[in-house]
């Protein structure tokens, strides 16, 4: 039906205060967009400039080819679901959800059909229709937010951090709802979060944002295990990835007394790198393995799957470097020596001056649409 | 007996339990509370008593605080003797018009100002917030050359420009802080629905902001219809004087006399409006209008 296009977008209050810098993202139809970055990267303001709500101060947006940069809000055919929900609090459920279709001039048998289609799809009980906003529960204002962007059978769905107000629980609920519901829709969505985990579970596509400008625009597997730079390879992933500042001698990283070899594929090694490794990759070394490191743990977490463990690996020059590893609730840790095992195909390597990632540094531009 | 027998035990017992403790705070509370009413609404039940107790009983020495002969008579002679109905229409239509005005023309100035933050915000804010300083004494001056030389003197005009210009301050600055706790989202989600400016405002905006127009309309009104010294002045023609105005002026049949039933029958009168305005109005304005739009 419609695919949505962003072209070099950028929003500038002042010369200093530039919350999205040049993004260029498309979604096509049936692909669910996540923004994802810490508060204040300019992903609400790159959905706002979507929904018209902003105005870009440059770059370009289109909708199914057609040129709406400047186009009111309500000419986009675009529906969003606010964090707040922002359903009108002096209108009953009903009148909330039929209000965008009143003003296209919908006929009642239409709006009413279409509610009853919707309320029942997000099981909206036919009593709550008479109610006010302010008689639901926090589950039952989103739905009705949902429902709200749904009966208007929009050609870009936006949502801005729907989940954020539910509880834990219930949050998880609406999670898997929210993924067949919009699977089913077949029109880009766009939505906008800081909860990787939101960002994984529900996406097909994501795009990492950092001081607005888009870090890595990719699959959500390919996020996790293809970070692009340091920031993508800290940002996504519980607990965080270890990322360790080390010194290279010729093609060799040290770390503590220990020598890691960069791989093939780096052709020119810089001075120091960032050796990146996801705590749940570090296993505990078994007699075959060559790459391992020796440490002490000092911290244990016990997360109820597994155990946090921090490890200190101590090096002759004095400095030492600590590495969180994920290991089997099985097993107790005091404060004794462990030697851990590095294996080679789950370490991220990093430039340490420009963060960018040695692996992928080449072919870059590629992957990444800025 | 047995009711005795049983309940003393218990008594004793538990005493704490059955007798509802004597603590200071529960004796001075509801006398302080009796002595504030009182404080406060004794020159009210005594204009109501005067207009309904007998001319002797009014004059009568040694003051007669519990009249036994009650009459309707002064109500009836405001009525009979002067256009009574008259002053009470031309106080409605000066106040209405004058709330009316200053609402229209305040609600989309403080909209402006809370919503689009102008440049010279501060200043503008700072200006109305001194203009609320001035005492309303200190223009009548100027104000009456410019009636004069306006030839507005005995008209409606004269009353309600001066009405709605000294009640705006008060109007923006009630309706501003209230728009600003407007959650700004409900107006995107408006715009996102396709709603065009005008009919956000008409439409989502308006009836969520009716508790402070409420409120701010009966303040401006009350203001209206209370004030003398304008309408003392600018209005001389009977029939356009409004109720203080035409209260004050009311005279005895000598002038010796000062008609003190009529005059409290007035002030009842000229009172009644607005107490039953506000109690019809307390209802309406209820609070958390705007509950559930949010997460609350």
């Amino acid at each position: 039906m419609a695919r949505l296009e962003l072209k070099n977008l950028n929003k500038t209050y002042t010369p200093k205060v530039i919350p999205v810098k040049d993004v260029s993202i498309t979604v096509d139809d049936g692909e669910f967009l996540t923004l994802l970055g810490p508060s204040g990267c300019g992903k609400s303001t790159t959905l706002r400039m979507i929904a018209g709500l902003e105005q870009p101060t440059r770059g370009q947006i289109l909708i199914g080819d057609r040129d709406v940069t400047y186009a009111r809000p309500g000419d986009r055919n675009i529906a969003m679901v606010f964090q707040s929900y922002a359903l009108y609090p002096h209108l009953t459920v009903y009148d909330n959800l039929a209000a965008g279709l009143k003003l296209k001039k919908t006929s009642a048998d239409e709006i009413k059909r279409r509610i009853g289609e919707v309320s029942s799809f997000l099981g909206l009980d036919e009593s709550l229709m008479g109610r006010k906003p302010g008689q639901l529960s926090g589950g039952q204002r989103q739905r009705v937010a949902v429902g709200r962007a749904l009966v208007r059978r929009p050609t870009v769905f936006l949502l801005d951090e729907p989940l954020s107000n539910l509880d834990a629980l219930l949050r998880e609920h609406v999670r898997a709802d929210l993924k067949q519901l919009f699977a089913t829709q077949g029109v880009p969505v766009v939505y906008v979060t800081h909860d990787q985990t939101e960002a994984m579970t529900l996406s097909t596509k994501v795009a990492v944002l950092n001081n607005g400008c888009v870090q890595q625009l990719d699959a959500p597997q390919r996020i996790y295990s293809n970070p692009a730079n340091q920031f993508v390879a800290s940002f996504v992933g519980s607990p965080q990835m270890n990322l360790l500042t080390l010194r290279c001698q010729g093609r060799e990283a040290i770390l503590g007394d220990h020598r890691i070899p960069l791989p093939q594929q780096v052709s020119h090694p810089p001075q120091r790198v960032v050796l990146g490794i996801r705590p749940e990759d570090v296993e505990l070394a078994r007699s075959q393995e060559t790459q391992t490191v020796q440490g002490q743990v000092f911290l244990v977490e016990n997360l109820g799957m597994h155990n946090l463990v921090s490890v200190r690996i101590n090096s002759s020059q004095g400095e030492g470097t600590n590495l969180r590893v994920l290991l089997p609730a099985d097993q107790t840790w005091g404060h004794q020596e462990i030697t851990l095992a590095l294996p080679p195909a789950s370490i991220h390597w990093f430039d340490a001056d420009t963060g960018e990632s040695l692996l992928r540094s080449q072919r870059r531009e590629s992957l990444v649409g800025v | 007996m047995t009711t005795i027998s049983n309940s003393q035990p218990i008594a004793t017992s538990q005493p704490s339990r059955h007798k509802p403790k004597m603590t200071w705070r529960s004796i001075l509370l509801p006398i302080a509370v009796v002595l504030v009413a009182l404080f406060c609404l004794a020159p009210v039940l005594w204009q109501l008593q005067t207009s309904f107790k007998v001319n002797q009983d009014i004059s009568a020495v040694p003051t007669v605080y519990f009249p036994t002969r009650y009459t309707l008579s002064h109500y009836i002679e405001l009525f009979t003797r002067r256009p009574f109905w008259r002053y009470i229409l031309n106080s409605a239509f000066v106040s209405i018009t004058s709330t009316a005005l200053s609402l229209a023309i305040g609600a989309p100035a403080a909209y402006a100002l809370a919503r689009l933050r102008p440049r010279g915000e501060k200043i503008v804010m700072a200006g109305i917030l001194i203009v609320t300083l001035f005492p309303g004494i200190l223009v009548f001056l100027g104000l009456l050359e410019i009636v004069q030389v306006l030839h507005l003197g005995n008209n409606y005009l004269s009353l309600i420009i001066p009405y709605t210009a000294i009640n705006l301050p008060l109007t923006i600055l009630v309706l501003r802080s209230f728009f600003q706790q407007l959650p700004k989202d409900l107006e995107d989600a408006a715009r996102v629905d396709g709603y065009t400016i005008v009919q956000m405002l008409t439409h989502i905006v308006l009836p969520m902001t009716l508790p402070a127009l409420v409120t701010t309309g009966i303040l401006t009104f009350i203001f209206a219809w209370n004030e003398f010294i304008f309408a003392l002045t600018f209005i001389t023609r009977e029939d356009l004087k409004t109720i203080p105005v035409a209260a004050a002026q009311l005279g005895g049949s000598s002038a010796f006399e000062i008609p003190f039933g009529p005059i409290a029958a007035a002030t009842v009168l000229g009172t009644l409006p607005l107490v039953l305005l506000v109690l019809f109005f307390q209802r309406k304005i209820v609070q958390g209008l705007t509950a559930g739009a949010v997460k609350g």
